[in-house]
């Protein structure tokens, strides 16, 4: 006979001694396992980065639109900038001198028209060069020729940091019949002036005009483009899995690769009921019922009765998911509107609720009025309780889906069966996720 | 024992799985006190071991260097238990009954007369009330403090305090019964 503290001793050193063998097999699980965990930690990242990917170029598809005016307006910014003559410039150079040279001229050549100047050969005028208030250049439309010339051409020459010159050459019928040159300051303001007037002229354009004028005009074209390969849907998609009816619903940008793919993605709320049941009891799990050690509490006036305690049997599990969805689906489109759908989707759950349902057996005894016999009943309660498991907050899915899209007024009716397969399981429980159903949208 | 552990801090394949085959076998004694199964207890025992790797860096032993295993194995235990009682917690409420089984103890037996065993250890503590096999095994076997117990089980520090006691009351009750049961035969 050992003393108490003896006993727990012993029976501390015996437990802690105590090693059972080792399992064939279980350190190959483990890897086995951790590999799929980690594999599933890649999946998880992949999934965020192609999200973000896809989030990052969608915000730069829109950008474009804005990216004109901006332009126009950078352009006018820059032109007034010194930096039009340095080395690396020299085919804008030519167009800025020679636009804000035609601009310049337009009080000339409506002079010359009015046949009242007249010119001095060989002088130089400079644009910014003025005498009491007026350039050069005003100054000699005032003193042009009266001849009426039906053609000017201008022609940049050279540059330097501080200086621009160049040639107005003003003919009648092919002939030359006066070479201006001119002198300006780099900084001249004209320049200014004449960019916001060179959408004005129509058809007076001059052919280095369209010149100037090439690059700019590509980002617009290539911008229409791409808002046309943007297509946008509002989503509704109920289905079902093992439980009850999931739904979800959401808006979606789609992307035009080229005719054949495209890529897409949005938001959606997903709501998703599951479970999973378990088998009934065994024959040898079946639960006594007894009372030994409760006390019947009959008396020979009052009735009275004792009870077991309740033995509880897991019978199933439930469990109901809310969260946002972000997905990003690959679509391939066959002929006449069909298509096959392939991607992932992660859901960041809002709001969980796991439950189990219980059968609680419990044995009743109850004495019969003469106290001899006791009736004993078997009650059998059915209860649900919910579980305090913390579940993970985000849950990834493959999607597949093939549908239709049909063209409706402006719009396009999808209709698309899909199944949605999670990457694994939920909960401790194993509950299955995967749900299957119909997707219904409206694209615009 | 510390190249051991060294070597599973690198992530050191070798390292990792000579540390699983050596404790397998502890951890798997640990389990099975808390699932009752053995096929639960697998389970229980890997998420252990992907606990106890990512946590070995943080295990600090300053006493004598025959008694680091022992501190280890104190260690590792604690995290299994740990591991252990979030998966009840998470699988089912833990019933805080106390209703005496109806199981006589005319068939509890040991086998060696002056020893326990480990079977009729498992026995012994068997018969308790679970949360009351649960409090023994976590204050007496891994140590826990009952405070760190309450705040696991949620119950009050009194609490488990009186179902220690009351468990190993049992527990000596018992262990008596069946020594002189033993005696009078």
């Amino acid at each position: 006979m050992k003393n108490e503290q003896d006993l727990f001793n012993e029976i501390e050193d015996v437990l802690h001694a105590h090693q059972d063998a080792y399992v064939p097999g279980a350190w190959e699980e483990f890897v086995k396992n951790k590999r799929r965990r980690r594999g599933l930690v890649y999946i998880r990242i992949v999934a965020a980065a192609a999200i973000l990917l896809m989030l990052g170029y969608t915000a730069w598809l829109f950008v474009p639109a804005n990216k004109v005016d901006n332009t126009a307006n950078q352009t006018k910014t820059k032109i007034k900038k010194p930096y039009i003559y340095s080395n690396r410039q020299n085919e804008r150079r030519d167009s800025v001198i020679i636009e804000s040279t035609v601009a310049s001229l337009r009080d000339v050549d409506n002079n010359l028209n009015t046949g009242k100047a007249y010119y001095t050969p060989n002088q130089s005028y400079g644009l910014n060069n003025s005498t009491n208030g007026r350039s050069d250049i005003q100054r000699y439309a005032q003193n042009v020729p009266p001849i009426a010339p039906n053609d000017i051409r201008i022609t940049g020459k050279s540059n330097n940091f501080q200086t621009v010159t160049g040639e107005i050459s003003v003919h009648q019928d092919s002939l030359e019949i006066a070479t201006l040159p001119f002198v300006r300051n780099a900084d001249d303001p004209i320049v200014a002036k004449t960019e916001s007037k060179r959408y004005d002229r129509g058809t007076q354009r001059l052919n280095y005009d369209s010149l100037a004028n090439l690059s700019k005009l590509k980002p617009v074209v290539a911008t229409e483009k791409k808002a046309r390969n943007l297509s946008y849907a509002v989503l509704l998609s109920p289905s079902v899995g093992n439980q009850k009816m999931n739904f979800g619903t959401g808006v979606e940008v789609a992307y035009d690769i080229n005719k054949s793919f495209s890529v897409s993605s949005g938001i959606s709320y997903s709501y998703v009921n599951a479970g999973s049941n378990r088998s009934p009891l065994s024959a040898d799990a079946t639960p006594n019922y007894s009372l030994q050690g409760y006390t019947p509490l009959a008396s020979a006036n009052t009735l009275s009765y004792s009870t077991s305690a309740p033995s509880q049997n897991v019978q199933g599990v439930k469990l109901a998911l809310s969260g946002l969805e972000i997905p990003l689906n690959f679509q391939f489109k066959t002929a006449k509107g069909f298509y096959l759908s392939a991607g992932i989707s992660a859901m960041s759950v809002i709001g969980n609720n796991l439950s189990y349902n219980y059968i609680s057996n419990r044995a009743v005894s109850v004495p019969s009025a003469n106290g001899l016999t006791n009736t004993i009943s078997i009650i059998t309660e059915q209860t649900t309780q919910k579980s305090n498991e913390n579940l993970s907050g985000y849950i990834g899915f493959y999607t597949l889906s093939a549908g239709k899209k049909i063209s409706f007024g402006r719009g396009k009716l999808n209709f698309a069966p899909f199944i949605k397969v999670p990457f694994n399981r939920v909960s401790s429980e194993n509950i299955q996720l995967i749900h299957g159903g119909v997707q219904l949208g409206i694209g615009f | 024992m510390d190249k051991l552990i060294e070597g599973c801090i690198k992530k050191d394949f070798r390292s990792e799985e000579l540390l699983y085959k050596t404790y397998f076998g502890y951890l798997s004694g640990v389990a099975y006190r808390y699932t009752k199964e053995r096929n639960e207890s697998v389970e229980l025992i890997n998420d252990s071991f992907v606990r106890i790797f990512k946590k070995l860096d943080s295990f600090a032993f300053n006493g004598p260097p025959d008694e680091k295993q022992k501190a280890f194995k104190g260690w590792i235990g604690r995290i299994t238990a740990n591991v252990a009682i979030d998966r009840i917690r998470a699988k089912r409420a833990i019933i805080y009954l106390e209703d005496v089984t109806s199981e006589s103890k005319a068939d509890l037996t040991f086998e060696a007369p002056d020893t326990l065993t480990y079977q009729d250890i498992m026995t012994l503590v068997g018969r308790l009330p679970d949360i009351q096999q649960l409090i023994f095994n976590m204050h007496e076997i891994e140590g826990f403090s009952h405070e760190e117990i309450a705040v696991k089980l949620n119950i009050p520090a009194s609490t488990s305090r009186v179902y220690l006691t009351r468990a190993k009351a049992k527990l000596v009750t018992l262990y008596n019964t069946v020594t002189n049961m033993r005696h009078e035969k």
